[in-house]
């Protein structure tokens, strides 16, 4: 279109009436000397004036065509059909309500479902130029990858490498921070340990002061801290004079020299409150170990790539850099020992790999179920409508409206569904997930740090939404709408559809709708219920412990694998006070808490080291199985003696002694537990066997249970190692005792107490939201089928009252008048139902292969289903299908 | 289908109508009957079809429009070619010809070329 062409048409857009006008004049002008002209020949003026118009051809639809280029039509027809398909809604506001909230609800679902897969997997990370951010992966002598490093590991890159830059290490600390060094007072806060480069490398900015540098990051320079603006706002009152201040970080101090911005998250989306350099926290010893040796691996690090390097040239480079020297085949050594380092692209949370899309397979695959249902929903609705309107349609294409322009209008109307149901769907979705989120993310403790994960809809979310909307359109709206444009129109204008029951031909289509419904149907409960009952199973595995009244409490904040004089006495002067109190029943500690699956230890069953089995070890004191509620099923539990001579005696559990001996009783077995390093292999003697319990990561498919040991002084003194306390009575009254206790021992260490049920739940709730949210899918799904096909029939009914009425007429009874009417449907749902069976099935199998730790459904619970859907798909036919039962023959059969 | 005997070859219309007017102004009636005339009656087009042809060439600015009395006095819309008009109908006459020429070729053949 040219620059006039554009010009004219916008001219003529605005005096669009006045060119109708000349344009009419004009034609009549010609029209008249044409009639001039027959009469002239001789015809009479009637005759002339016929000829005149049949030789001028059809004047309305030459004006229609003249004024396609006053203006933009296409443009103008598309706001018509708008404002057409908008009226037309408006008319019937109950089937537009039931249409947008159906596909919104469907839509919404599934754009839940990718906000979170986006913010996990898609979403570049919060910090800047995150395209090239990598992932080193250490791996072993058996091919296992960790993501543990040293400092001299990271020293070694960033002194050496030339593939990768931006070397970075990060470690998060729960410590006792004092904000004023001058009053007591300490609270629990997370600082993370970052090396000097992590700021600047990450984009990170100051709002006050400045952040940490690599020249706050070494050896010997003065302890500087930056805080974060949450801490500034909480701790400071947002005061300008925080620089230079001190803070009292397990009692020693260090320099505040910048407040962080608090948009600035960085590669962990959980943000502490302080961060320190390195060398700084070693010096502290909020690190474990001495920094500087080369066996001591605690670092998760990161890099960016160098423009033009691809991952496995780093990888390359970084395993000749980083590989250690062989070890002597067998030993253990040979098996720990780094071989390789392996890059992973990290620019999101969780890299997209192919087992992190297996995972999120079954959740797409239920919610995508939830959208076939919804847009068959509709189909249906709209097909109905079209048949409904058909006379209207078969009037419209007889006066020339042409087939595409009506396609096109019954296609705007869906589209108009589709786009405000979209639009209730994202802010469903939005506001859903925000919810569901901030109720898990509390679960996280304050001593982590604040869960920064940002859950809004981003453009990824709205592309998949307009895929969505496109979609469903295809799905619900052309069918119809081809179906509609399609009437027999002569047989339409006569009224034949209304006459019998054999004119009334069921479309294929819709009975196809209504199975397809039925059976998605089913395969969505059967999902949803394979994922409720795993879920649920996992989420109330429960501890297998007598554990509710028992208590963990944690005094003071230590460093892991430190833990000052100062404080270890208060501990222990800590532990014998309570064990006095009235309100306790007993006391222990361990190495690990309950159902914590750490350290995991290789231990064999005899001297050879290729028989043995990774399993959680811990070390305990007497009188743990009291306290925690385990019972020793045979053997003896541990003594008094044991843990006072480092007695070597072992009590494993019973996952532990079938895995160790099967067949045989472990009782009275020797035990190897392997050396970390190239020593010798420590033996025990096996004294009890304990019942199982469950540990909390219940997904891991390798639990080989538990080995307990006798706890020396020394597998207790370090770390945040709790106390254990059995209530005696009522447990928030030994809360308030331990809280007391604490008062009185030193107001300035933190105490805290959790419920061990507590903490274990919180392990599970990720599986609790699961079922819940597989749950609601479900209901919503089985929903959506139930208005389906209650709409359908009561359609059906509505359109077969003339036949009906005259079999009323001739005698049939209700019963016979609901036979009538529900064989059909019920036959159709009867077939879905199967077809659903044979879907759900392979789902099931799909499901457990590609998911751990699943329950298939039993056999019964499933038939249990299909009866049920049977039946709730039987009342949502019968009770419309009442309406024919209501039908007054004569009153019907008079209208025409 | 058959073509009926008479119907315009698609797309010629515009020409015709930018030929008629190269000879000088002329009102919609006018210009059919002049290419009825000079084509013998041969040529017939629905003349109402004539009318959105001619709005899409003044929007194209290949003509421009006035409304005049007709020599019997009745007012009529004048139709006038522009410059632009002329140097189309000058483009569409040698692209008809070329098609011409090609079509004749192609009837004229006695036997197929290997």
């Amino acid at each position: 279109m040219t620059l006039n062409e554009l010009w004219f048409r916008m001219r003529s857009r605005l005096r669009k009436d006045a060119l109708d006008r000349e344009l009419r004049e004009e034609t009549q002008f010609h029209e008249e000397m044409l009639t001039r002209d027959f009469e002239q020949h001789g015809l009479s003026p009637d005759a002339a004036a016929r000829a005149a118009r049949r030789k001028f051809g059809n004047s309305t639809a030459v004006r229609e065509q003249s004024a396609d280029v006053w203006g933009f039509p296409g443009v103008e027809r598309i706001a018509q059909d708008l404002r057409f398909g908008a009226r037309m809604l408006a008319r019937s506001p109950v089937f537009a309500a039931v249409a947008i909230v159906a596909i919104g609800l469907a839509i919404g679902v599934n754009a839940g479902f990718f906000t979170l897969i986006d913010s996990f997997v898609f979403r570049p990370m919060p910090v800047a130029n995150p395209e090239r951010l990598v992932r080193l992966l250490a791996v072993d002598g058996r091919g296992q990858t960790d993501s543990r490093f040293s400092y001299t590991d990271l020293q070694t890159i960033a002194r050496h490498a030339h593939t990768v830059q931006d070397i970075m290490a990060y470690d998060s600390r729960s410590v006792a921070l004092r904000v004023n060094p001058s009053t007591p007072g300490a609270v629990a806060a997370a600082v993370g340990c970052v090396s000097g480069n992590y700021f600047p490398a990450l984009g990170g900015t100051a709002v006050l002061g400045r952040t940490l540098s690599p020249n706050d990051d070494v050896t010997g320079s003065a302890p500087v801290v930056v805080i974060s603006e949450g801490l500034w706002e909480r701790a400071f009152s947002r005061s300008r004079d925080v620089i230079g201040r001190d803070v009292v970080i397990n009692g020693a101090r260090a320099t505040i020299v910048g407040v962080i911005s608090a948009k600035f998250i960085g590669l962990v989306p959980v943000v502490p409150h302080l961060w320190m350099p390195l060398t700084a926290a070693a010096s502290m010893s909020l690190t474990p170990g001495r920094l500087l040796d080369p066996a001591n691996r605690f670092f998760d690090l990161r890099a960016r790539l160098r423009p033009g390097i691809s991952t496995p040239q780093a990888a390359a480079e970084l395993s000749g850099l980083l590989a250690e020297p062989a070890a002597p085949a067998g030993s253990q050594a040979a098996l720990t020992r780094v071989a390789a380092v392996t890059v992973l692209g990290n620019s999101s949370l969780i890299p997209p790999t192919l087992q992190v899309i297996l995972i999120a397979a079954p959740g797409l695959f239920l919610v995508a179920l939830v959208l076939v249902i919804a847009c068959a929903n509709l189909a249906n609705l709209l097909l109905s409508r079209a048949l409904a309107r058909q006379r209207e349609i078969a009037v419209r294409l007889s006066l020339g409206a042409s087939r595409r322009r009506l396609l096109q209008q019954l296609l705007t109307e869906s589209t108009l569904i589709a786009v405000l149901g979209a639009a209730l769907g994202l802010a469903l979705a939005d506001t859903t997930v925000r919810l569901v989120a901030r109720a898990f993310f509390t679960a996280v403790p304050e001593t982590l740090g604040v869960v920064a994960l940002s859950l809004h809809p981003s453009w990824r979310v709205v592309a998949y939404t307009v895929a969505l909307v496109t979609l469903s359109v295809v799905l619900f709206g052309l069918a119809p709408a081809l179906l509609a444009v399609s009437p027999n129109v002569t047989s339409t204008l006569k009224g034949e559809d209304a006459a019998f029951g054999t004119k009334i031909r069921r479309s294929r289509f819709r009975d196809t709708l209504v199975a397809v419904q039925v059976g998605a149907c089913l395969v969505l409960l059967a999902a949803a219920g394979t994922l409720v009952t795993s879920l649920h199973r996992l989420a109330s595995s429960a501890t297998r412990l007598d554990s509710r009244p028992v208590l963990l409490a944690v005094l003071g904040v230590a460093p892991r694998e430190h833990v000052s004089p100062a404080l270890a006495s208060a501990r222990a002067t800590f532990a014998e006070r309570v064990a006095a109190s009235r309100d306790v029943a007993a006391t222990a500690r361990a190495s690990s808490p309950p159902f914590n699956r750490w350290p995991l230890r290789r231990v064999a069953p005899g001297a050879d080291p290729r028989s043995s089995r990774s399993v959680a070890l811990n070390a305990v004191t007497p009188r743990y199985f009291d306290v925690v509620g385990q019972q020793i099923i045979s053997g003896r539990a541990f003594s008094v003696a044991d843990s006072a001579t480092e007695a070597r005696v072992a009590i494993v559990t019973r996952a532990a002694a079938r895995a160790l001996w099967p067949r045989q009783s472990a009782l009275g077995q020797t035990l190897h537990v392997l050396s970390l390093k190239d020593g010798p292999d420590t033996t025990y003697l096996v004294v009890g066997v304990a019942a199982d319990a469950h540990s909390a990561m219940i997904l891991d498919a390798d639990d080989n249970g538990y080995v307990f040991l006798p706890a020396t002084h020394g597998a207790l003194a370090g770390e945040e190692i709790p106390l254990l306390v059995r209530a005696n009575g009522g447990v928030p009254q030994t809360q308030r005792t331990l809280g007391d206790v604490a008062q009185q021992l030193d107001p300035n260490l933190p105490l805290r107490v959790t419920p061990l049920d507590e903490s274990f739940r919180d392990e599970l709730l990720p599986f609790e939201y699961g079922a819940g949210v597989a749950a609601s899918i479900g209901v919503l799904g089985l929903g959506l089928a139930v208005i389906g096909l209650y709409g359908i029939v009561s359609f059906a009914v509505r359109q077969r009252r003339r036949e009906l009425a005259v079999h009323v007429a001739m005698g049939a009874t209700p019963r016979d008048v609901m036979t009538l009417v529900l064989r059909h449907e019920l036959r159709l749902v009867v077939i879905g139902i199967a077809g659903g069976l044979v879907g759900a099935a392979v789902i099931a199998k799909v499901i457990a292969t590609v998911v751990l730790a699943v329950t298939p459904m039993s056999i019964t619970s499933f038939a249990l289903l299909a009866l049920a859907l049977l039946v709730v798909s039987s009342i949502a036919t019968a009770i419309p299908a009442t309406a024919a039962l209501r039908i007054a023959p004569m009153q019907v059969l008079r209208q025409e | 289908m058959p073509r009926e005997k008479g119907d315009l070859v698609p797309g010629t219309l515009e020409m015709l109508t930018l030929k008629t007017l190269s000879f000088g102004p002329l009102h919609g009636y006018g210009i059919a009957q002049h290419i009825q005339r000079m084509s013998s009656e041969a040529l017939r087009v629905e003349e109402g079809s004539l009318y959105p042809a001619l709005q899409r060439m003044l929007a194209k600015g290949w003509v421009t429009a006035e409304w005049r009395a007709t020599p019997t006095k009745r007012r009529a819309r004048y139709y006038r070619l522009t410059a632009a008009g002329r140097k189309q109908l000058g483009i569409e006459q040698a692209q008809f010809a070329d098609a011409v020429r090609a079509i004749t070729r192609v009837m004229d053949a006695t036997e197929v070329e290997s």
